[in-house]
């Protein structure tokens, strides 16, 4: 018998490794997927995951079940990555936008197979800074202004980071699919 | 790929695509994982997350609460004893008129005395002398009741009246038993009369029975040998007391202090709310519903004068809402009014300038985190605070303040709070 969300968040919160266990396969594939977007390899990702799920565990009793439990677990998630990327204390630097392309090593085969894959790759050759402002602006779909409270940035570097990632990204799209995009 | 992919095709495309990215961590991660999970939160972890602050303040409330108590209990208590004084100093002062009016009765019948012993009818002169006494001796009887008096020193002033009462009556007693002879009483009143002169040279109060037998044989009134009265004596002091009970601690009570300026030090404790969404724009994703927000901090008082003060020092405030809590120094540089209100209560009046700057940053795990603020505002506070004295050096102040940015933040609001502050403050 497959449990149920209610289920699985009853157990953890007494503790349960079978319940915690039930969790992690349940939502490891949208889990990591955030780690690996915003980290910087496969390594650091699931460094990230592990310190992601302590999280989640030990703060799952103040989850209130106002809203779906996956969306909350993102949220978790994506604060854990965020906080990760806090301690390394790297600033954010203006990096031009032709180096990064052209390091690039596009794979013409790897992005027809498993485009989710070679996109993943992209996305964790761009500097660190435009890879979070693409991150929660695209994908988590935050605005500037947020972006730049959560980040300590200006809204006006956030727009501008955004945009340069962009630019990174079409570029190293463009090398991969051979044609201009 | 054909067409060309503008920004937004860019974004959906990326968003679509890696929101179907699946993939999973290596097979043995959860082994791994396994030991990093912390053990189960004790009951006393949950306990504490969750009910702590609720606890705290609920502990504030009833120091509060029972300070509160206390100071009101102390003031009825004072109500109280002001009333006993207050009727107390009434019975002496009835008792006094009543004295007075036995003077007077007295003079009366020595002057009846006196006439008929310069008559030469000294049998008519004892009778008479034997009818004042039982007259007296009835009149003190009348008087001398039993008093109430209980409280410190009109108690004291009471018992000194009876006192004098008493010796009266056993006086009045002992000339009724024993009437002396018109040679006894001649002798007599050369012996009362220098007692007389000595009291009236030295002025030292003497038991007026003395002064009435000196009066009484020799035919001078007492006004005449300038005695010294008793009454006025006591009458005076009594009067001269304020109908209030003294206070176990007051603002006078200790006059050798440090001439101003002069320093005081103060440590205390705030709970207040801050509307935290006026941080950020979009309020509700951040913030959530205010909580109880607290802050702890010391001060130095420099006194300039009993009424002028300046204040400054630093506070430590952490701003919490549903979803998050902030962090903030604040210092504040202050003008102090001191109002009197009575003897145990004073009202302080604060107002100036603070400097505020957040500093860190705490999100519960499904909140936002906002590390990297790094506001520094300007804002203005004040306060009303009343001052009960605790000791003779410690002073409680507890009363409401608030305030607002004057600066804005980065996103262009400004915020604002208010609360209710108790600080304890030691006077060098």
């Amino acid at each position: 018998m497959i449990p149920s969300d209610d289920d699985i968040i009853r157990g953890c919160r007494k503790g349960d490794r079978k319940a915690q266990q039930a969790l992690y396969e349940r939502y490891k594939p949208m889990l990591f997927s955030i780690c690996l977007r915003y980290a910087g390899g496969w390594h650091e990702a699931e460094d990230w995951l592990q310190d992601g799920l302590v999280r989640i565990f030990t703060n799952l009793y103040q989850y209130q079940p106002t809203g779906p439990f996956g969306a909350w677990l993102r949220r978790v998630m994506v604060n854990s990555a965020l906080e990760q990327l806090r301690k390394r204390k790297r600033s954010f630097q203006t990096v031009e936008i032709g180096e990064v392309a052209d390091e690039f090593e596009a794979d013409e085969q790897l992005f027809t197979k498993y485009r989710e894959e070679a996109l993943v790759r992209m996305l964790q050759h761009l500097p660190e800074g435009y890879r979070t402002v693409f991150n929660l602006y695209v994908m988590e779909e935050y605005s500037h202004q947020e972006i730049g409270n959560l980040l300590g940035i200006a809204e006006s570097a956030s727009r501008s980071q955004l945009s340069r990632a962009k630019s990174m990204l079409r570029k190293m799209l463009e090398k991969s699919v051979g044609v201009e995009v | 790929m054909e067409e060309k992919l503008h920004n937004d095709n860019l974004e959906r495309f990326f968003k679509e695509n890696l929101e179907r990215h699946s993939p999973s961590p290596s097979g043995d991660f959860w082994a791994r994982m396994e030991m990093a999970i912390p053990p189960k939160p004790t009951a006393w972890q949950v306990f504490s997350e969750k009910y702590l602050k609720w606890v705290g303040l609920g502990l504030l409330l009833l120091t509060l609460a029972t300070l509160f108590m206390f100071w009101r209990k102390d003031r009825l208590r004072i109500e109280q004893l002001s009333k006993q004084i207050a009727i107390a100093q009434q019975q002496v002062k009835d008792l006094a008129e009543r004295q007075a009016s036995v003077f007077e009765t007295n003079r009366e019948s020595q002057n009846v005395a006196t006439n008929k012993l310069s008559q030469g009818n000294t049998t008519e002169a004892l009778t008479a002398a034997k009818a004042k006494n039982e007259k007296l001796l009835s009149k003190v009887h009348k008087h001398n009741q039993p008093t109430s008096a209980t409280q410190g020193n009109e108690g004291i002033r009471r018992s000194k009246v009876n006192n004098t009462v008493a010796n009266l009556t056993a006086k009045a007693a002992t000339n009724a038993e024993v009437i002396p002879s018109s040679t006894q009483l001649i002798e007599k009143s050369k012996e009362a009369e220098q007692v007389v002169v000595r009291t009236a040279a030295t002025q030292v109060e003497m038991p007026k029975i003395q002064s009435l037998e000196g009066a009484q044989i020799t035919g001078q009134s007492i006004e005449e040998r300038k005695l010294p009265m008793l009454l006025p004596t006591a009458y005076a002091l009594v009067s001269s007391m304020k109908n209030q009970a003294p206070a176990v601690k007051h603002f006078g009570h200790r006059p050798n202090r440090k001439p101003y300026p002069r320093i005081s030090v103060e440590v205390g404790s705030a709970a207040f709310a801050m509307p935290l969404a006026r941080l950020f724009n979009r309020d509700t994703n951040y913030a959530g519903a205010i909580k109880p927000s607290w802050g702890a901090n010391f001060a130095l008082h420099y006194e300039l004068s009993p009424s002028l003060a300046l204040h400054g020092g630093y506070e430590f405030k952490n701003i919490r809402t549903s979803k998050m809590a902030l962090r903030y120094h604040s210092m504040p540089m202050l003008v102090s009014k001191n109002l009197r209100l009575g003897h145990r209560l004073n009202l302080e009046a604060k107002a100036g300038l603070t400097v505020n700057k957040f500093f860190n940053h705490r999100t519960y795990s499904d909140g936002i985190s906002v590390r990297g603020r790094k506001d520094l505002w300007l804002g203005w506070q004040a306060s009303a605070q009343f001052v009960f004295p605790m000791s003779k050096d410690v002073l409680l102040l507890i009363g409401p303040y608030g305030g607002s940015s004057i600066t804005t933040f980065a996103n262009s609001k400004r915020t604002w709070e208010t609360g209710l502050a108790t600080n304890i403050r030691y006077q060098f």
